[in-house]
């Protein structure tokens, strides 16, 4: 059986997760890099600056969608009887994937509330 | 997918010759011709163990150097192209290599299938890897080796710091080795997507198999990176465009960051395949499956990915603000979380079975203890702090040590003896495995182990002498005497291996009760691996069928017609494993052997700068790369007959679907991979540069906009000819291929023209070498794509690509949609970016 891409059995879910945390990443390392060129906040303000908080929100919402899409998958691999042995792999390692990413999202993100940008 | 029965051993004979007929192997020099996996894979092996033993034995130079104070075996300038090519030798012509020499071999025994999918490719990779391996091995008996570290930092290895021609020869042989790697990886990922037997879904494929899956995507697009980063700085040195040199606008950082983004994925390039290893003899050794499948392709692509967020690790001393040094901090000690996952699941299945400690198991005990420690450091160098106190001591070799080696020489050795009856059909010596063992992992740990204490009191690395009186003479001499134990345990081993040829007990079926498909084949296998393909719906095949090797031998299962005299194998849909089209395969050829040796010329007349020589084997490549395509689809020489079984699928290229399609797209995802670092090294410098120049451009903006957009108007007038084909309408397809080749010229010529016309001064600032490197880029993609076109045009007329095998036009026009975006992000990039931010 062929799945559509954006069907929830497609295999290609099972990466999506590590790649939104990978566009995440890059974004956070990319973008303080390109602001600190560009315009950097107040040393003074500490971490509570409008850089931190941008990268900060940034953070949240990926957050937001890797849980969601954790909880997503993760119920649809509760289904077993609706659910074929590939199709239960499929929506098991992608909930996983995407619960791993929303943690690492977390915690790479946690110096945000340590550290000041651009020193 | 009717099973064919043979009952008469006669018969049976007869269907084996007419397989070796047309799979076999030719010997003396048509040998060359061989592109079957067996071989491919059994030839990398012993290549990889020989460049081990060039660098073991660089090694030894090094460590009896470092055994006594103030001792000068040889002098500084020798010294530093030794321990330089120690580390090139190992990571690139031993590590990689080898690690992608035995997935080459296992791999489709392992999925049930009878080759890779592209084994000229397999051909054209090994010849590549070898020749750039020797080109590189020669600088050091011509005394000009490369000498500014493995990772060849700017400006150390510029023209005005090193000015012979020994970085050339890192920068030219390694990017003609990469081919061998990427080649590799593309092959890897399609054959194990789309060549599985049938009924083995993704979640039955031997764990083997994920990891290597993993390895092969992490090299497609973690090598590109230090393959542009090369032809930059092979640039800068050659043609004086200053990409790393501040005082034009470049920034050598930028080397670091393309190396190192290459760099730390290489690690786990190396790693994964090992603990792939791990992963299939711990249960074979335990006699039980091992404990928590999913667990554990969970943490292979976690290790994966965030494997690509670490790189900065190795530059924390560089001057890069805190608040991005602790996002990679994090990023590195996260992954050894994944890691850790992997290394409870080995443990719990060690906990549940019952271990049986043969020789093999000896190299897995020794890689869990070895590597564990490793890993431990390796959290310590992720804390910022900690990474500035060792620094570029010997704290760093210690642990890189423990980590490659203990990641990726112990499980290879531990798999190289659990396949040994494969390579001969005959045992290994239990007694001599057994010494060498402990010799090495006594020697290793003798040297590597005080090193750690060596490097937290204060020994810098790639230091060619020392003192005596600062403490660091006894820790030295004791690593150089555990480094000649490690060797005495390197001449036990391969003793052992060179006697078991021709004293070793010959194998018995399936010798260690193993569970996967690579050992249902005989021993040593046929070139063809199985006569017939099972259909496999379990995890542990030979477990729950353990007379499925007589069964396929046999020939009782499916695929056994073999009179049409292709080579074919399933080709499968990549999650279920059912199959839907018979994949076949292009048989031994000069071609992959022509093509390197054309490239070796092309190295060698870059290293020599007799430019006009490098022209001529470029075009001469490319004509025989083209050669090889041609011979395809409905071509007399691959499959002009499309007749199959009845009730089998049909042949792949009489479908919209197949290897080459898929092959296209990884080979894409590689080239992105390395514009994309282009990219990146275009807003990098903008951003970061601290002499960014930016010249007054003579960019014509709008002749690179009606370049893209004329493209964009061919890649739709392509979309809906394609369209058209698969509704089964091919009325005027030469045509419109034809026009659309001109087409594709005509946009080609437009973006010369610009780059002519733009008075790009490349050599005197960083700025116009990246806008010519960019453009230089799409010009060769757009032109490739017109060449591509052109002869599909020319196929159709020849009757090869129509409404029977249309294949073909839906591989080309990937390219197209490629080229597309590449141009108008280049658009954005170099003509709307500065537009809008100032300094255009």
């Amino acid at each position: 059986m062929k799945y559509a891409r954006t069907s929830p059995y497609h295999p290609i879910q099972i990466p999506i997760g590590l790649i939104i945390w990978s566009l995440w990443f890059v974004a956070m390392y990319g973008g303080q890099a390109v602001i600190c060129k560009l315009s950097p906040p107040d040393p003074a303000q500490g971490v509570w600056n409008w850089l931190n908080g941008s990268l900060g929100v940034l953070t949240l919402l990926t957050l937001g969608l890797l849980l969601w899409m954790a909880r997503y998958f993760w119920r649809l691999s509760r289904m077993p009887e609706q659910l074929n042995e590939r199709q239960q792999f499929v929506t098991k390692i992608a909930a996983g994937i995407h619960l791993i990413a929303a943690l690492a999202t977390l915690f790479v993100g946690i110096p945000l509330l340590q550290i000041p940008p651009c020193l | 997918m009717t099973p064919t029965q043979n009952n008469g051993a006669a018969d049976l004979d007869q269907l084996h010759d007419q397989f070796d007929e047309v799979w076999g192997n030719p010997r003396g020099w048509r040998a060359l011709t061989i592109v079957n996996h067996t071989s491919i894979g059994l030839r990398f092996l012993v290549t990889g163990a020989f460049f081990f033993l060039v660098g073991g034995l660089l090694a030894m130079l090094i460590r009896t150097q470092l055994a006594l104070p103030g001792y000068e075996l040889m002098e500084p300038d020798v010294y530093n192209q030794v321990f330089t090519m120690h580390g090139t030798v190992m990571m690139f012509l031993f590590a990689v290599p080898m690690m992608e020499g035995l997935a080459v071999y296992l791999i489709p025994k392992m999925i049930g299938a009878r080759d890779l999918v592209f084994p000229r490719l397999s051909a054209l990779g090994y010849y590549c890897y070898l020749f750039g391996g020797l080109i590189l091995l020669s600088s050091i008996f011509l005394d000009v080796a490369p000498k500014a570290g493995w990772f060849m930092y700017t400006p150390l290895s510029s023209s005005a710091h090193t000015p012979g021609v020994n970085s050339d020869f890192w920068l030219l042989g390694i990017t003609f080795v990469e081919i061998s790697a990427v080649s590799a990886g593309v092959e890897l990922v399609v054959s194990i997507l789309r060549t599985r037997t049938n009924g083995m879904a993704l979640h039955k494929m031997p764990l083997y198999a994920w990891y290597i899956l993993v390895m092969a995507m992490m090299i497609v697009v973690g090598f590109p990176p230090l393959i542009l980063g090369s032809i930059l700085l092979e640039l800068e040195r050659a043609a004086g465009m200053p990409f790393f040199d501040v005082a034009r606008g470049g920034d050598p950082v930028l080397w670091q960051h393309l190396f190192w983004l290459f760099g730390h994925p290489e690690v786990y390039i190396i790693f994964l395949p090992g603990a792939g290893i791990v992963s299939t003899l711990i249960p074979v050794f335990c006699q039980r499956p091992l404990v928590g499948y999913r667990w554990v392709v969970l943490g292979v692509l976690t290790t994966g990915f965030i494997s690509f967020g670490l790189w900065v690790h190795h530059m924390f001393t560089v001057g890069i603000p805190q608040l991005a040094t602790a996002f990679f901090s994090a990023a590195s000690m996260l992954v050894a979380i994944p890691t850790g996952v992997q290394i409870f699941a080995w443990l719990a299945t060690l906990w549940l079975g019952k271990p049986v400690y043969r020789v093999p198991m000896l190299w897995l005990v020794g890689f869990l203890i070895v590597f564990v420690a490793g890993g431990l450091t390796g959290v310590m160098l992720a804390l910022v702090p900690f990474d500035w106190q060792v620094h570029d001591t010997h704290f760093v070799v210690a642990h890189m040590h423990y980590v490659l080696v203990g990641g990726m020489v112990f499980p290879l050795m531990a798999g190289l003896y659990y396949w040994l009856p494969h390579f001969s059909g005959r045992m290994p010596s239990e007694k001599l495995g057994r010494w060498g063992f402990w010799l090495f992992f006594i020697g290793f740990n003798v040297t590597f182990l005080i090193m750690h204490w060596t490097g937290l009191i204060g020994m810098p690395r790639r230091v060619y002498t020392y003192d005596t009186g600062l403490g660091w003479d006894m820790p030295n001499l004791v690593s150089s005497i555990g480094s000649f134990i490690m060797a005495a345990g390197v001449a036990t081993i391969l003793l052992d291996i060179i006697l078991h040829f021709r004293f070793g007990i010959p194998a018995p079926k399936n010798p260690w009760k193993a569970d996967t498909l690579e050992w249902a084949t005989s021993l040593p296998p046929s070139a063809y691996n199985f006569v017939s393909l099972p259909d496999v719906t379990d995890r542990h095949p030979l477990w729950k069928d353990p007379d499925l090797p007589d069964s396929i031998a046999r020939g009782e299962h499916a695929l056994t017609v073999i009179d049409h005299g292709r080579r074919e194998t399933w080709g499968s849909d990549p999650l279920t494993g059912k199959v839907r089209e018979i994949i076949h395969l292009p048989g031994n050829s000069w071609l992959p052997f022509i093509a390197s040796v054309f490239l070796a010329v092309l190295c060698l007349s870059l290293l020599s700068k007799s430019y006009i020589l490098a022209i001529v084997a470029t075009i001469a490549t490319v004509v025989v790369l083209l050669r090889w395509s041609w011979e395809n689809g409905a071509h007399p020489a691959a499959a002009p007959d499309a007749h199959t079984q009845p009730g089998e699928p049909p042949l792949h290229s009489r479908t919209f679907d197949g290897p080459g399609l898929w092959g296209m797209g990884v080979t894409l995802l590689a080239d992105g991979a390395l514009y994309l670092s282009l990219l990146f090294g275009w807003f990098y410098l903008w951003t970061v540069s601290p002499q960014w120049q930016v010249p007054e451009s003579g960019l014509n903006g709008w002749l690179m906009f009606a370049s893209a957009v004329l493209l964009s108007a061919g890649t739709l007038w392509l979309h809906r000819l394609i369209k058209r084909l698969r509704a089964g309408m091919h009325s005027g397809l030469m045509a419109q291929l034809a026009w659309l080749g001109l087409l594709a010229l005509a946009q080609s010529a437009m973006l010369l023209w610009l780059m002519l016309s733009a008075g790009l001064a490349p050599t005197e600032t960083a700025h116009d070498a990246v806008i010519f490197v960019m453009l230089a880029y799409s010009l060769i993609h757009c032109t490739l794509a017109a060449v591509l076109t052109g002869l599909q045009a020319w196929r159709v007329a020849l009757g090869y690509v129509g409404d029977k095998a249309p294949y073909e036009p839906v591989v080309v026009e990937q390219l197209w949609y490629y080229n597309l975006g590449v141009l108008w992000v280049s658009y954005a990039a170099i003509v709307l970016f500065p537009a809008t931010w100032g300094g255009a």
